[in-house]
C-alpha cells in the first residue's frame, strides 16, 4: 500500500501555556475531500496554521507526498504543494484580479519546471471575467472570497486548505463554493475548515470534529449529527467520559 | 528560479509611453543644455545626475520593494571614499577604485541584510537600524583619519581613467564627465524601469501590499528584499564612486545623516515607485537648495524639513501626481456640484 498524500502524527501547539491543538493525527489520500467542524477555539484554524507551514509544531511530523515538511520555510510548503485560503479575504488590495492571480501563479509556477495556469481560465472558473482588470479593493467581499480561491488553484495544489471558503457569502454563494469544490475534487485534495453545517453536509465527505485542540471522532457527516458526542461539544456541555456512556 | 517568467514583460502601454516620453524629453533636454550652459551650470547638472542615480537606487528600494532605508548615504559613501582612498592613498586605477567600492557595498548590505531581513525586521524597525548604520560609518570616516582624511576628507580624487591596451581614456574635462552621467542615469533608469514593469514588479508590488500573504504562495520574500537591497547598495555606491572620481573630493558628508535624509525627500517629492518621479525630485530639490543656500547657508535644513512635512501633507504622491491630483480635485468639486444641483 502507498503511504497517502498527507500524513501529520502527533501535532501539538500551544499559545502561553493555552493549549490549541494536542495530538492531532490527520490522513488525507491524493483527491480526497475532508472536512473540520467544531465549535469556536476548538483549534481548527491552529491546525490549519500548522498543516500550511505558517506555524511550527512544538511537536508532531508532517510527512507531505513522502517529505518531511515540518521546519521548512512557509514558501516551501506552497512550492510542494500544500496551498492555503486565509479565512476572510487577503488578497493583493491595489492589484487587478488579473494581477492577483498572476502574482498567485508566479510563485510556484517561476520555481518549478511546470509552466504558468492559464490566467483567464481561473477567472472564468471563479465567475470573475467581467471584473479581470478591477482592483481587487474594489470588488465586493464576496468577489474577493472567489479571487481567493482563484488565487489558490493558480499554485496547482496538490493539497488544498480552505479557511471557511464561505464566510460573508450568499446562501446562492455557499452553494456555487460547494459546487465548485465537488467538481475539483479528484483534482487534488482539500481540507475544508467550516462553521456553515449546510455547507458541510452539501459537500457530503470524511468530517473531523474538533474539540478542546483534539479530533473527537470522525465519520461521515450525516452519521456524526447522530453521535451525542458531537451534539454535546456543539451545545457546549461538557463531554461525558467514555465510560458512564 | 526561471528568469524568463519573472521578467516576462507585456505590451508597452500608454500610460509607460508617456513615461518614456517624458524621460526621453529630459534626456534630449539635457542632451542640449551644454549647448548654451557655463561650466559651472554643467557641473552643477552632472552631480545632480550623478545623485539621480542614488534617488533611482533608493526608489528601487523604497518604492518597489517597500524597504525604507534612512540610512542609503552609507553605501554612496563607501562607494565615494572606496574611489578616494583607493585611488589617493593606494595608487590604483580607478576602476580598482570603482570595484571596491561596488564589492564593499554588496558585502556590506549582504550582512546587514541578511541579519535584519531574514530576522523579520521590516518598515521603521528595518528603518532605525539604518539610522545607525549611517551613523556608524560617519564614525568611521572621521576618526580613522588616516586613510580617510577625517573632517577635511579627501582631495584630489584623479579624475576616472581607463586603460586599455595602450589608450588611455580619461574623464578630465566637464563635457565628457557631463555626458558620461547623462548615459550613467539614463542606463539605470532604463534598466530598473525595465526590470520592474513585468513580472517582477508585480512580484514586488504584492510584497508590498501583503508580504506574508506573498510568501504563502510560495514567493521567498526574504530572498526577493534581500536581492533588492544588494541591488540597491551597490547602484548607490556607484553614484558615489563616480561622484568622488569627477567632483576630485571626499567628504564625510558623503555617508551621514543629512544626505540619507536627502535623498529620502528627493523620492518623496518626487513620487516615491515611480522611477521618473525622484529624478525630477533631486533635480528639484537640490536645484531648490543651491537657491536657498546662496541665500542663508544656515538655512536649508530647516527648509528641508517644512518641505518635507508640508509634501507629506500636500502632495503624498510627490510632484508627479500633482497633474493628477488636481484632476481628481477637479472631478470632485465637479460630482459635488452635479450632486448639488441634482
Amino acid at each position: 500500500m502507498t503511504e497517502p498524500l498527507l500524513v501529520a502524527c502527533g501535532l501539538r501547539m500551544n499559545f502561553g501555556g493555552v493549549v490549541a491543538v494536542q495530538d492531532v493525527d490527520i490522513l488525507v489520500e491524493s483527491g480526497e475531500l475532508v472536512c473540520i467542524i467544531g465549535p469556536n477555539g476548538a483549534g481548527k484554524s491552529t491546525l490549519l496554521n500548522l498543516l500550511s507551514g505558517a506555524l511550527k509544531p512544538l511537536a508532531g511530523t508532517i510527512r507531505f507526498a513522502g517529505t518531511e515538511m515540518v521546519g521548512r520555510p512557509m514558501h516551501q510548503y506552497a512550492r510542494r504543494g500544500i496551498v492555503r485560503k486565509f479565512q476572510g479575504a487577503s488578497t493583493f488590495q491595489w492589484m487587478t484580479a488579473r494581477d492577483n492571480l498572476l502574482v498567485a501563479g508566479l510563485g510556484v509556477a517561476a520555481n518549478s519546471s511546470g509552466g504558468l495556469p492559464d490566467i483567464g481560465e481561473a477567472l472564468q472558473t471563479i465567475g470573475l471575467l467581467p471584473q479581470a482588470d478591477t482592483i481587487a479593493e474594489a470588488l465586493s467581499h464576496g468577489q474577493r472570497q472567489w479571487l481567493e480561491i482563484g488565487m489558490t488553484l493558480m499554485c496547482q495544489p496538490k493539497l488544498l486548505l480552505l479557511d471557511e471558503p464561505t464566510a460573508g457569502m450568499t446562501v446562492e454563494g455557499s452553494r456555487t463554493m460547494a459546487d465548485l469544490i465537488q467538481r475539483l475534487k479528484g483534482r487534488f485534495a482539500t481540507i475544508v475548515i467550516e462553521h456553515n453545517m449546510g455547507f458541510v453536509e452539501r459537500l457530503d465527505c470524511r468530517t473531523l470534529v474538533m474539540h478542546q485542540g483534539q479530533v473527537i471522532c470522525e465519520g461521515r457527516f450525516a452519521d456524526l449529527t447522530q453521535d451525542s458526542r458531537v451534539r454535546d461539544v456543539y451545545l457546549g456541555r461538557p463531554l461525558r467520559d467514555a465510560s458512564d456512556r | 528560479m526561471r528568469l524568463a517568467l519573472l521578467f516576462r514583460q507585456d505590451p508597452i502601454n500608454r500610460g509607460e509611453r508617456a513615461v518614456l516620453v517624458t524621460f526621453g524629453t529630459l534626456v534630449l533636454a539635457a542632451m542640449l543644455y551644454p549647448l548654451w550652459a557655463s561650466t559651472y551650470g554643467i557641473t552643477v547638472v552632472r552631480d545632480i545626475m550623478l545623485f539621480s542615480i542614488f534617488a533611482l537606487s533608493l526608489d528601487y528600494l523604497w518604492g518597489k520593494a517597500g524597504v525604507l532605508t534612512l540610512g542609503h548615504a552609507t553605501f554612496f559613501g563607501i562607494g565615494a571614499y572606496a574611489m578616494g582612498i583607493l585611488t589617493i592613498k593606494v595608487g590604483a586605477s580607478s576602476l580598482a577604485g570603482l570595484f571596491a567600492g561596488l564589492g564593499m557595498a554588496a558585502a556590506l548590505a549582504l550582512v546587514v541584510g541578511t541579519f535584519l531581513i531574514f530576522a523579520g525586521v521590516r518598515l521603521q524597525y528595518f528603518a532605525i537600524v539604518t539610522i545607525a548604520l549611517s551613523l556608524v560609518s560617519t564614525q568611521i570616516a572621521l576618526s580613522s583619519s588616516a586613510l580617510t582624511g577625517g573632517d577635511a576628507g579627501l582631495l584630489g580624487v584623479p579624475p576616472f581613467a581607463i586603460e586599455l591596451i595602450g589608450a588611455r581614456l580619461e574623464l578630465s574635462d566637464h563635457l565628457s564627465q557631463y555626458f558620461v552621467a547623462l548615459s550613467l542615469v539614463t542606463m539605470v533608469y532604463l534598466g530598473l524601469w525595465l526590470a520592474c514593469r513585468g513580472n517582477y514588479g508585480k512580484i514586488l508590488a504584492a510584497i508590498r501590499m501583503n508580504e506574508y500573504r506573498a510568501r504563502s504562495l510560495g514567493h521567498d520574500t526574504d530572498l526577493h528584499l534581500l536581492i533588492a537591497f544588494v541591488v540597491s547598495a551597490v547602484l548607490a555606491a556607484l553614484s558615489g564612486a563616480v561622484f568622488a572620481a569627477v567632483s576630485g573630493f571626499v567628504a564625510p558628508d558623503l555617508v551621514g545623516p543629512l544626505l540619507s535624509t536627502e535623498v529620502v525627500v528627493w523620492v518623496a517629492a518626487g513620487g516615491r515607485g515611480t522611477l521618473l518621479g525622484p529624478v525630477i525630485g533631486a533635480f528639484a530639490v537640490t536645484r531648490l537648495q543651491q537657491e536657498i543656500s546662496s541665500i542663508a547657508a544656515g538655512l536649508w535644513p530647516l527648509i528641508l524639513g517644512i518641505l518635507f512635512v508640508l509634501l507629506v501633507f500636500f502632495f503624498p504622491d510627490g510632484v508627479i501626481s500633482v497633474g493628477r491630483q488636481i484632476q481628481a480635485m477637479l472631478g470632485g468639486r465637479r460630482t459635488l456640484l452635479r450632486r448639488q444641483s441634482a
